[in-house]
């Protein structure tokens, strides 16, 4: 891993940011997690900051016992809920951000998007998203996110892109800078034109253009079967299905293939059309209720799912692939 | 009051009750004069009062239907021989024709009215298609009031396919398919009462909007009844948020099912637009 210490002028993990700090924690194992947040976090609260913890279980109730009496003056945030799609979390900092930044208050805030149950296709979706939360926030106001990787779990590689994410990383109590950011594999046009996981025979393929938006839908319906989807989620699915459609129709040259399987616990929808999509934050702006059109189809998408991979390039357009996840409520059904 | 109508194609114009308020879409191969006449006099044999609504040019004894309809310019009769953007109210005007002319049979001892509208008449009007719908929406009002069997009747080669679609979606019922079919349609169940029902998507973008603002326009409070309503997409789910602060008008949707509760909420649209409610 590519470190530097940090200069003495730069001020350390504990200070008060004046521009927005993104810094990957390495720890290893629960105790230390508690004990480098802990610090983090009352450091925050001893200047008046606000304080948003997005974690998954069992680390929020140890975090929250090692707080003890400081514990209530902490937020908390079910990650395992809002990071469920990676692509939801950047909007629970953006209105995290929002709401202090009008109530005049510094904040701060804890977020651990990765953890050793989530997925391959998972963990390189976070990665971007980590990548991405520079580009959300750089220009914002100033505030400290800490992001903690637990490196007695988490694969090696896992633990050398944390520092291709950010430009700091803490360990063992000290601050570094990392040479290795911004890395290369990490610029919006490299991300956009990632390889996508290889598909499962499409259960339907369909081309659509403006007319075949009803038919779209009927097929999904008719697939809802083989996709396991119950009433519920196939609404949901549907609505996922058309909106990525009408994005085709209205940004991508008017017309598109859509696909749809079924893979692991996912029913899947792919959307493919002639369009590029150039901003890598789209879908993760939260829709300004006031704009008529656009905005909205991909911030749907991605509430709706619990993963969404778009990738776009020049040469072979835009591909937008959505997972639900179905299984939970199968599972609840029996 | 809510008044009880129903919703869907027509497999002819043999079959219509009071407040059927149907779209006709005709093309040349169809004989209008025949069929027109086979309408009438099965209003005839109702004891209703017969009733056409065509432009001048279109002599009416081309009908093979004698006497015994009466037949009105609209552009003379009731918008004093004015374009569109000389006369603001058409539709309260048109729908206020109607009533007058129901109120008018039944003072004569008829037991109803049947009216054709030949929607030729709006030739070198300039109406826009939002302008058409607004006044189709006037019509269905009262044609639901008034209980009347009315007929609009748009010759293809008249109009536009986006004007065609425009007009499938404001009448209940629709007789012979449209070109550019929009896939809803929103029609009046009573005073300040509209049904939804169908798809809304893509496809009802602009016409949508159009439709609900003229609507609720002016208007106390707007119920719309989603029971029908098979499907919405984000774009129409907002166009509902603008139209309610753009008109100032408190909507109440009725039978909203869960995709556009749910939808509401994550387009955060209850902040923005307090005076919608949506309601089980």
């Amino acid at each position: 891993m590519n470190l530097l210490p940090r200069h003495p002028g730069d001020g350390s993990l504990t200070t008060r940011a004046d521009a927005f700090r993104h810094e990957a924690l390495l720890y290893a194992g629960d105790e230390q997690f508690v004990s480098a947040t802990a610090q983090f976090i009352r450091e925050g609260l001893s200047g008046d900051e606000a304080v948003l913890v997005a974690v998954i279980e069992p680390r929020a109730s140890l975090l929250r016992e090692g707080l003890g009496s400081d514990a209530p003056g902490v937020e908390f945030l079910d990650m395992a809920e809002v990071g469920r799609n990676p692509a939801r979390i950047i909007p629970a900092w953006q209105e995290w951000a929002e709401r202090n930044t009008a109530a005049g208050r510094a904040f701060r805030g804890v977020g651990e998007p990765i953890w050793t149950a989530r997925t391959g296709i998972e963990i390189l979706e976070c990665q971007q998203h980590e990548q991405l939360l520079n580009t959300a926030f750089d220009a914002g106001p100033a505030w400290s996110l800490l992001c903690p990787y637990d490196v007695s779990t988490l694969p090696p590689e896992v633990i050398e892109r944390a520092a291709h994410t950010h430009p700091a990383v803490v360990t063992q109590g000290t601050t570094y800078l990392s040479t290795a950011y911004p890395h290369e594999d990490l610029r919006t046009e490299k991300m956009l034109a990632a390889p996508l996981p290889d598909a499962a025979p499409p259960l339907c393929e369909l081309w659509f253009d403006i007319d075949d938006l009803s038919r779209l839908r009927a097929a999904v319906h008719r697939c809802a079967p083989a996709l396991r989807l119950d009433a519920r989620r196939l609404s949901d699915f549907v609505l996922v299905v058309s909106e990525l459609a009408a994005n085709s129709i209205c940004y991508g040259g008017g017309k598109g293939r859509a696909s749809l399987w079924r893979e692991g616990p996912y029913a899947v929808c792919e959307v493919h059309d002639d369009g590029l999509i150039t901003d890598p934050l789209v879908g993760r702006h939260k829709p300004n209720p006031r704009e008529r059109i656009g905005g909205a189809g991909l911030w749907t998408v991605n509430q709706l799912c619990d993963l969404v991979l778009i990738r776009s390039t020049k040469e072979l357009g835009t591909t937008v692939r959505a997972y639900m996840d179905t299984h939970a409520e199968l599972a609840s059904e029996s | 009051m809510t008044v009880t109508r129903v919703d869907g194609a027509v497999s002819g114009l043999d079959t219509l009750e009071g407040g059927d308020h149907v779209a006709w879409f005709l093309d040349r191969t169809v004989d209008f004069a025949t069929l027109a006449a086979r309408f009438f006099e099965q209003g005839t044999a109702r004891g209703e009062k017969l009733l056409m609504f065509a432009p001048q040019r279109r002599a009416v004894s081309r009908l093979p239907i004698g006497g015994g309809v009466t037949v009105f310019d609209p552009r003379q009769a009731f918008l004093s021989g004015g374009t569109r953007a000389a006369v603001w109210n058409w539709n309260e005007r048109l729908g206020g024709a109607l009533r007058e002319q129901t109120a008018l049979a039944g003072a004569e001892g008829y037991r109803g009215l049947r009216l054709i509208v030949d929607m030729d008449w709006l030739f070198d009007t300039t109406a826009t298609i939002e302008q058409v719908v607004e006044l189709e929406q006037g019509l269905d009002e009262a044609t639901a009031a008034e209980k009347a069997v009315v007929v609009c009747a748009y010759r293809l080669e008249s109009f536009t396919t986006a004007e065609i679609a425009g007009a499938a979606c404001v009448h209940p019922r629709t007789y012979s398919e449209a070109p550019g079919e929009v896939g809803f349609r929103m029609w009046a169940a009573g005073s300040n009462r509209w049904h939804l029902s169908g798809e809304i998507d893509l496809r009802a973008r602009t016409i949508f909007p159009a439709l609900l603002t003229a609507a609720a326009r002016g208007r106390d409070q707007l119920r719309l009844n989603c029971a029908g309503l098979e499907f919405i997409d984000a774009a129409g789910t907002r166009a509902i948020a603008h139209v309610a602060r753009e008109t100032g008008t408190p909507l109440h949707l009725e039978h909203a099912a869960d995709p556009l509760r749910s939808l509401w909420r994550l387009l955060g649209l209850e902040a923005y637009a307090p005076t919608v409610e949506l309601l089980p």
